[in-house]
């Protein structure tokens, strides 16, 4: 299949000392055609890792070849799968359904050996892993439980700074120390994550709207309706902002948040197509993301500070 | 409220077929599981869903049912989060919000509760599940689909299909996009299903959603559809629920023939349930509803105390645990009564006009020929009568009118009898005098005096306050061309005769001029059937529309009726009159050729009636931008509205307001093409009749040779004009007023009510010229009907102003 490159009207913008430039969105076509939402990026930024409808199986592409491989098949495995720092090892869940009932496991694969171990085994009720420096945490029926990419020693965390989501609240954990941090006041929280350098809280609290926050609970600056976000660098978050009408998807467009500048710039507006869930880079010089039908895109940005 | 819950450990259980099955698996209540719940919608916003008819909200009902249903669940351990648990705007959450709350929430089950609206003649649960119907996404999601649809299904027995409706998203909505489906159902990484309880828009059912026990009683059936699912032991209590009905009395509104929703419920029973003596006061939202939960299995009866004039009542019936004994009943009226007169309209203390109609109603069901017998005027005065379905309505008028200015008695004997042959208990009278008529009055025209813009082959109407003379009309009433001084020639000439009152149709055999003002003349030789004239000349006029018409390329010329199908089976078709709605050839009234369609059609209620030819033959018409579709419509000056349907893009169907007929006589009502939005190929396949409030509730169209006309590519360059459209018509959600300015102007608009209320104003908005647009937003307490869009506009230099008044059909 042939890569479709679509160049778009540039879209260019002043947020105050930031400028952030869309140079180009191209349709990204992986070698196995599917509907794919974008759930990962390795760390050196070579690979997407995506899923498929209802987050079922992992795959993982090769962004220069344009190869996939498949990660699993399992149901589940698509929410919230972490690579470990180096990129070596990604753990997701997965869930099964006996007599209807769910469990889920945990599994770690080595993507160089290709060698996939369970950590949980089917656990009623547990958790997505959230990373801590060179270790996952999660919780396993209400346990947590801390396991090491490498080793699977258990070790303690406490130099490392990672929040996770119990209960639909923000748990924070700084050097060993966990405590729920609710900046908005009462209300289900949802897409929390810590700033590349673990200095701010990125939330959206349900009715509420998107809000960054330090990690003392104070609220730093307010994006409205910015769904599905997630940080470009320690300044700018991108996300979505989706309408429906009750039933379906009637429009979407990628939209990037400004903490210091407090502003929205539109990084897409297209009526035709809806572009959603965007998944930033690590070096923050493109974005991954997904459009309703399944297809998906990569963007190229250019930030300046 | 129910009782509580908690049951006794036990791993037996009797199936139905009496064999013991050991289920080590099952488990005592819902502990460990979570459940997410979505009642669907959220805050009186244009995405809800109401219903004027019956003040039902989508919102509202979908809120009452998870509440409870949490309730319910938590009673059985399990641990449930909603999307929202009131009803604000805030409360309206974005579809991937609350897909990630479950998500995030690790919830096992996913429900979105909603209730579904199509055409108002539908009742069934649909149940959808994400994926395409024999490739779900979720198995799981499909197996819980199909429990939920039987236990709704259950639960019910007014439904107008019994077919499982259990299907996937991407199968059910292949016009959003191959595997696009519910944004509900989308990003969930569990399974979920999206349940379509009933149909809010099938007004039985609707009435029945506005009954919180009702709407309580669908939450049992999903907890007893969890219960199944997830194994756990089935509840050791039962309900009992019903509908109390009149056993003769048939709705006002919109049902489905055959089925239980064709008797009137009763409002206001108290029902007794014994043993234990619990109470249900029936409420008055015109339901019957009636609902006791938590009964402990056994032999139960229901009492039943209506209102007065219905006979007491019992029944018995059997609680069966984690089930529902329905128990409807239909009430009889007490028979042995006497009937009663309740009332006579009009009032009769006024005086009467000569052809005034009188109605009579009854305390029950009447037996017609004794009624009509019993009924005497005094003068004597030769009467027509018309009954009502149940014979509770008697509706008479003077074939002849009444004499002016005389004193009237009407006496009713007791030979009037109940059906069930009890006479009245006593002769009743009644007096009025009659107004003064000496003329013959005209009542209404059509064209009214005035009008402009009229087609150049109207039916020339007038209506009169009683029947004319045939010979004096004919000769007496005459068309003239102002500019040659010459009357026209008549053809079809009509004497209708209705309620005591006349009306005088004809044609003329010339088509008439553009732009040309004709004057219809009454001379003072015209008299009615008592020999009463209008007591001078009369006259009214009318200017013809400014220009001829463009019509291009006849793609259906109505010659041959087999292509079309009849109303009732052309889908869509509600409320009408099966038997009186027809579309059949017509070779006395046509446009061109040998023939025209003729639509015969009889709304049963007094709104929401649709009435629909479809053409199976789907003429093309390409998709050219600047192309226009017309049909030769003979009007029937019922102010209902017309409309034309078109398929767009395949199979999407777009329904396009052509306008309120208002007219009578044959005109050309196009539409452009434009409007329609499609990439692709339109076809056209259906002529379709909307009710409208106030319009009549039956007439007679024709339509003859639909044609395409599409412009040269240079048309001549003429003055630009203002032109100013209305998108999309009839409006749901937002709607676009579009302007083409040539110049600078300062624009004013006024929205009014079908009754004439100024609704909103927006004066002095200065707009540059080019292509504007303004939105109109209607509020969502906006009942559906018609709407009056006036727009001001003047230009900045100048003084010359343009007033453009448009009708906008709000159908939500
Ligand atoms: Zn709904």
């Amino acid at each position: 299949m042939k890569n479709v490159l679509l160049i778009l009207s540039f879209i260019a913008c002043c947020v105050s000392a930031q400028e952030i430039k869309v140079k180009e969105i191209s349709k990204f076509i992986p070698d196995r055609a599917g509907e794919y939402t974008v759930s990962g990026i390795s760390p050196n930024g070579k690979h997407l890792l995506v899923t498929g409808p209802g987050s079922k199986g992992l795959y993982l592409i090769d962004i220069k070849r344009k190869k996939t491989s498949t990660i699993t098949e399992s149901a589940g495995a698509g929410y919230e799968p972490v690579f470990s720092a180096e990129g070596r090892y990604i753990c997701y869940r997965s869930d099964e359904y006996p007599d209807n009932k769910r469990v889920s496991s945990l599994q770690k694969v080595d993507l160089i050996t290709g060698d996939t171990r369970t950590l949980e085994k089917r656990v009623r009720n547990l958790t997505v892993p959230a990373v801590a420096g060179n270790s996952i945490v999660y919780l396993a029926d209400g346990d947590q439980r801390i396991k090491r990419f490498n080793g699977m020693i258990p070790k303690s965390s406490k130099e490392e700074t990672y929040v996770m989501l119990e209960d639909l609240a923000p748990v924070i954990c700084i050097n060993g120390i966990k405590r729920t941090l609710k900046p908005g006041g009462k209300g289900s929280y949802i897409w929390v994550s810590l700033s590349p350098d673990k200095t701010k809280l990125l939330y959206c609290l349900v009715g509420k709207g998107t809000f960054v926050s330090d990690l003392n609970g104070n609220v730093l600056a307010s994006a409205g309706k910015l769904n599905a976000p997630r940080w470009i660098d320690n300044q700018i978050v991108a996300g979505m902002v989706d309408e429906d009408d009750g039933m379906k998807v009637i429009s979407s467009e990628i939209v990037a948040f400004s903490v210091t500048a407090k502003k929205k710039i539109n990084l897409t507006s297209t009526v035709e197509r809806h572009e959603m869930y965007p998944y930033p880079f690590p070096d923050g010089k493109r974005i991954a993301f997904s459009t309703s039908d399944g297809m998906l895109y990569i963007m190229k940005i250019k930030v300046r500070q | 409220m129910f009782r509580s819950l908690i049951q006794s450990v036990t791993v037996c259980i009797l199936l139905m077929n009496g064999s013991v099955l050991t289920a080590y698996s099952q488990t005592i209540d819902l502990t460990g599981y979570k459940i997410f719940i979505n009642p669907g919608h959220g805050g009186y916003d244009p995405n809800d869903r109401h219903i004027p008819a019956t003040g039902f909200w989508e919102s509202e009902g979908n809120l009452v049912k998870g509440l409870f249903l949490r309730e319910l669940l938590e009673s059985l351990n399990a641990m449930v989060y909603m999307s929202r648990t009131a009803n604000t705007t805030a409360d309206d959450l974005s579809l991937s919000v609350i897909d990630e709350m479950a998500n995030a929430a690790n919830a096992d089950f996913f429900l979105s509760i909603h209730s579904n609206g199509f055409d108002g003649t539908q009742n069934y649960p649909l149940l959808l599940f994400r994926g395409y119907d024999n490739q779900p996404v979720f198995p799981e999601a499909k197996s819980m689909a199909q429990i939920m649809w039987q236990k709704l299904f259950e639960k019910g027995n007014c439904w107008t299909s019994s077919n499982h409706y259990v299907k996937g998203d991407w199968t059910f909505y292949p016009e959003w996009g191959d595997q696009t489906g519910l944004g509900v159902l989308r990003t969930l990484t569990m399974p979920g299903v999206l349940s379509e309880g009933s149909f809010h828009d099938y007004i039985p059912e609707s009435w029945r959603l506005r009954n919180d026990d009702h709407l309580h009683h669908e939450s049992w059936a999903f907890l007893r559809a969890f219960i199944e699912f997830y194994d756990v032991m089935p509840l050791d209590h039962g309900i009992v629920a019903g509908v109390i009905r009149d056993t003769l009395l048939t709705p006002a509104w919109y049902f489905r023939r055959g089925t239980r929703d064709e008797k009137l419920p009763v409002n206001g029973t108290r029902v007794i349930l014994t043993p234990g003596n619990r109470i249900y006061q029936v409420d008055d939202l015109n339901n019957g509803f009636f609902f006791f939960d938590s009964l402990s299995p056994g032999e139960y009866k229901l009492y039943f105390d209506g209102p007065a004039g219905y006979t007491k009542d019992s029944l018995p019936v059997s609680v069966i645990p984690n089930a529902t004994a329905l128990a409807d009943i239909y009430l009889q009226t007490d028979t042995t009564k006497a009937p009663e007169i309740l009332g006579i309209i009009p009032d009769l203390s006024d005086s009467i006009p000569v052809n005034q109609e009188f109605t009579f109603t009854f305390s029950m069901p009447m037996d017609p020929d004794s009624v009509q017998k019993a009924i005497e005027f005094n003068p004597e005065a030769l009467l027509n009568y018309q009954w009502d379905d149940d014979y509770r309505t008697l509706k008479l008028w003077p074939s002849a009118g009444l004499t002016s200015k005389t004193a009237y008695s009407i006496i009713v004997a007791t030979a009037a009898c109940s059906r069930w042959k009890v006479n009245i208990a006593a002769e009743q009278q009644y007096s009025f005098v009659t107004l003064n008529r000496s003329r013959l009055s005209i009542e209404k025209t059509y064209p009214s005096d005035g009008q402009t813009g009229v087609t150049l082959y109207p039916q020339i109407r007038i209506y009169f306050d009683a029947p004319v003379n045939e010979m004096s009309a004919s000769s007496e009433i005459q068309l003239v061309n102002e500019g040659t001084g010459q009357p026209l020639t008549k053809v079809r000439e009509r004497f209708i005769i209705a309620r005591g009152k006349g009306a005088y149709y004809f044609e003329t055999e010339q088509q008439l001029e553009p732009g040309k003002q004709y004057t219809v003349a009454l001379y003072k030789g015209l008299t009615d059937a008592g020999g009463f004239s209008p007591g001078k000349d009369y006259e009214f006029s009318f200017i013809t529309r400014s220009t001829i018409y463009k019509t291009g390329i006849v793609i259906e010329p109505y010659e041959e009726i087999s292509k079309f199908r009849d109303p009732e089976t052309s889908g869509s078709t509600a409320g009408t009159n099966n038997e009186l709605t027809t579309f059949t050839l017509s070779s006395d009234v046509k446009f061109s050729g040998s023939g025209a369609g003729q639509l015969d059609y009889v709304f049963t209620g007094d709104a929401g009636g649709i009435c629909r030819v479809f053409d199976t033959q789907k003429p093309s018409l390409g998709n050219n931008d600047s192309s226009v579709f017309g049909i030769w419509v003979f009007g029937d000056l019922s102010c209902n509205i017309l409309e034309y349907w078109f398929y767009a893009d395949g199979s999407v169907n777009q329904a396009v307001f052509v306008d309120e007929i208002d007219w009578a006589g044959w005109d050309y009502k196009a539409v452009p093409l434009n409007i329609i939005p499609a990439d692709g190929e339109i076809l056209f396949h259906s002529m379709v009749i909307r009710q409208a409030n106030g319009g009549l509730t039956g007439g007679t169209i024709w339509f003859d040779d639909a044609s395409l006309y599409t412009p040269p590519e240079i048309e001549e360059p003429g003055i630009e004009d203002i032109t100013v459209e209305f998108r999309p018509n009839p409006l749901t959600g937002t709607g676009i007023i579009k302007c083409m300015l040539p110049e600078n102007s300062v624009v004013s608009v006024r929205v009014y009510s079908p009754d004439g209320r100024v609704l909103e104003i927006m004066d002095n908005i200065c707009l540059d010229k080019g292509v504007r647009e303004i939105l109109w937003k209607p509020s969502p307490a906006l009942a559906n009907g018609i709407y009056l869009i006036d727009i001001k506009i003047r230009p900045f230099t100048g003084v010359s102003r343009e007033t453009i008044t448009r009708r906008w059909v709000l159908a939500r």
